[in-house]
């Protein structure tokens, strides 16, 4: 599905640069549930955002199924990102000027959906996330599991390929962290390929595939025979 | 509001409803004035034009010094005698200046109507007047009303009016009066003037012993009692204090203040100037109109030595009003560019702050920026976004702008003494001036539009 070409990120910030990636190779394939794993600054989250073309590589190649993507022109890769992808911050990033609802909502209206079957299919999502009772709630009148599974369930209102998570339990308490790690693993036994960057051991082996990076280079990549 | 990006920017407006009301108000301030000083330069330009294309400002005024002191205009040369008098006979001069279209006179006058409201004042006015010292020292109005043999007028006035009330050819108007002028045919050429109906004035009717009166087209309807086709007046005669009066002609509608007068021959004009020694204010002042306003000065120093061989050095006064209107128009012009360029300076300055507001405000979404890309949203859109809160901020000071605008344009304009400004001048002073405050309250959405989506989400933390 994804295949990453010896792609590097060079921060320039003056007199100092850093090679947050170092000729990177990696395939993800249809299907896949994959860990990064990697110490903080270790480069895991520019690789994230490479593979959720959120960030540019300055060299190497990306190929989306086998097309190379690398340089294509911003409204194609917005394009790319609306249809095909959808993310789950560690944050939530959810916008708190608008209710669940119209959260869920927004990323269908860059879709060019409908309002009447934007809104239908966000209310479904938010009923499968066990939020139908929130809709119409503001994010700052939810608890962070809440905000978590309305993001999840923003994630999902194009129907992506591949749901890229950053840490998406780092902010909330470990019952909740696993309320969202079972939502996941939901999805991917649906057939969405599923790459989540986490710290976290534990839930880096509840994962099929786990990969290591270090100072900015794949370090170790082993298939974990007893995911879900 | 059905789109969920744009809702995000609406509720953030609304959310900071005295930061964007205070943004609105700069707006408002800004393109108003600009407005109105923009309106104004134009207006000040177009009236400015348009009056010097009057046939008033193609003519040279000669007269004499005491005739000259009431006149606003520039004096050429000065002159110190009085023994001078200006006829109609003097209008020769211009066969002697070849730059000179068109020679006349022109002066104010009055005519008062006979009818049955004038007749009953002269009654009242006999009732109340003292038997003994009557008209002494009565004040000049009453007396200019009061005939010197009283009862015996009256009478003679009555006996005319029953005598033209009785002739259908006789107009008997009910208004008291009308006001216009006393010319001399040219008067006419001059003025481009053309009659819509009947004719106007030859030179042959200055030796004719009939009284003629061209009338305006809204004087011809204010004593046309009848509601007649006007073609009929001409002819008909007008009773008037003086005399009759035979209605020659009525003129084409100018859209000035001809249409309400009357243009009756200057007859003394006829008697070379003797009968004016003797006449208050006889004397006359003589017009001489010009093709080209160019040609004035040419045509001044000719017609300055013709009358200076004729009566002397220095013994007449040529006036050139286009001078003093020239001199008038460029002071306003000059006060109007002031306006302008301090009004634009104002919404110069209110732009750059709108804009360094609203890159602030963008600023502070640089975070949503970064997740609105995640989602799907592409530079255009983002750029699209933010420029839509710029536009609404434009938009509604600019009304705000536009209601601001219209008194002011028009205080400014009656402090200068113009006439009311056209509403489109307006309009285009506050569309330009718009597009300036637009123009810049969009910086902010380039700027911050163009930004990878990792590094807003970064950056704002």
């Amino acid at each position: 599905m994804i295949e990453l070409k010896d792609i590097s990120k060079l921060y320039d910030l003056g007199e100092v640069k850093v090679n947050a990636l170092k000729d990177v190779n990696l395939k993800i394939n249809r299907g896949e549930y994959v860990a990064i794993m990697g110490p903080s600054g270790s480069g895991k989250s520019t690789l994230m955002h490479i593979l959720g073309i959120l960030d540019t590589a300055s060299d190497g190649k990306y190929f989306l199924e086998d097309y190379d993507i690398t340089a294509l022109p911003d409204k194609e890769q917005a394009r790319i990102r609306n249809k095909h992808f959808g993310f789950i911050f560690q944050s939530f990033n959810l916008f708190p000027e608008l209710s669940a609802l119209e959260n869920v909502m927004l990323p269908m209206s860059y879709a060019g959906i409908g309002y009447k079957n934007r809104r239908s299919r966000a209310q479904e999502l938010l009923e499968e996330v066990g939020l139908s009772h929130r809709m119409y709630h503001l994010p700052t009148m939810m608890s962070g599991g809440e905000q978590q599974r309305v993001a999840i369930a923003r994630s999902l209102s194009n129907d992506p390929d591949l749901i890229l998570a950053d840490e998406p339990t780092g902010n909330l308490p470990s019952d909740k962290g696993e309320e969202i790690m079972v939502m996941l693993e939901k999805l991917n036994g649906k057939g969405v390929t599923v790459v989540m960057v986490t710290h976290n051991p534990e839930q880096g082996d509840r994962a099929r595939r786990k990969i290591s990076i270090k100072d900015g280079s794949l370090f170790s990549d082993e298939l974990i025979a007893q995911g879900i | 509001m059905k789109n969920e990006p744009m809702l995000i920017v609406q509720r953030r407006f609304t959310g900071r409803i005295l930061e964007s009301g205070l943004l609105i108000l700069a707006v408002a301030l800004g393109v108003g004035a600009a407005a109105s000083g923009l309106s104004l330069l134009l207006h000040t330009n177009s009236y400015s034009r348009k009056m010097l294309e009057s046939p008033e400002y193609r003519e040279l005024i000669v007269s004499t010094q005491d005739n000259a002191s009431d006149m606003e205009t520039p004096l050429i040369e000065t002159v110190k005698g009085d023994d001078v008098i200006l006829t109609y006979e003097d209008l020769e001069a211009a066969e002697l200046v070849p730059q000179v279209s068109y020679a006349y006179l022109s002066g104010k006058s009055r005519m008062r109507f006979m009818n049955e409201q004038f007749l009953a004042e002269m009654q009242q006015m006999e009732a109340s007047r003292p038997e003994a010292g009557a008209g002494e020292n009565s004040p000049e109005g009453q007396d200019a009303l009061q005939p010197p043999d009283g009862g015996d007028f009256r009478e003679n006035m009555t006996s005319m009016m029953e005598e033209a009330a009785s002739d259908s050819s006789i107009i008997i108007p009910e208004i008291e009066e009308l006001y216009g002028y006393e010319v001399t045919p040219q008067f006419f050429s001059a003025w481009n003037l053309e009659a819509q109906f009947g004719s106007l004035f030859t030179q042959s009717d200055m030796n004719g012993t009939s009284d003629y009166v061209v009338l305006g087209i809204d004087a011809a309807r204010m004593i046309n009692l009848n509601d007649e086709p006007l073609e009929n007046l001409i002819g008909k005669k007008i009773l008037s204090m003086r005399d009759y009066y035979i209605i020659a002609g009525i003129l084409e509608e100018t859209g000035t203040a001809y249409d309400e007068s009357y243009f009756s021959l200057d007859k003394q004009a006829g008697f070379a100037g003797a009968m004016d020694r003797f006449r208050p204010g006889g004397n006359k002042q003589l017009r001489f109109t010009v093709a080209d306003p160019e040609d004035l000065d040419a045509a001044a120093e000719l017609l300055s030595s013709w009358f200076a061989s004729e009566y002397g050095e220095g013994q007449t006064v040529i006036s050139n009003p286009r001078e003093e209107a020239e001199k008038l128009m460029n002071r306003n012009r000059g006060i109007s560019y002031l306006i302008l360029f301090l009004s634009t300076a104002g919404l110069f300055i209110a732009s750059v702050n709108i804009s360094n507001i609203l890159m602030s405000r963008t600023l502070r979404m640089k975070k949503h920026v970064g997740i609105l890309k995640a989602l799907g949203a592409s530079n255009v859109s983002i750029l699209k976004l933010f420029s839509a809160e710029a536009a609404a901020i434009t938009a509604i000071g600019a009304i705000l702008g536009t209601i601001i605008a219209f008194p002011l344009a028009g205080a400014m304009e009656t402090a200068m003494g113009l006439e009311k400004g056209s509403w489109i001048l307006i309009f285009a002073g506050v569309l330009l001036s718009s597009i300036l405050t637009f123009a810049f309250s969009v910086i902010p959405s380039f700027q911050n539009s163009g930004f990878e989506a990792a590094e807003a989400m970064r950056q704002a933390g």
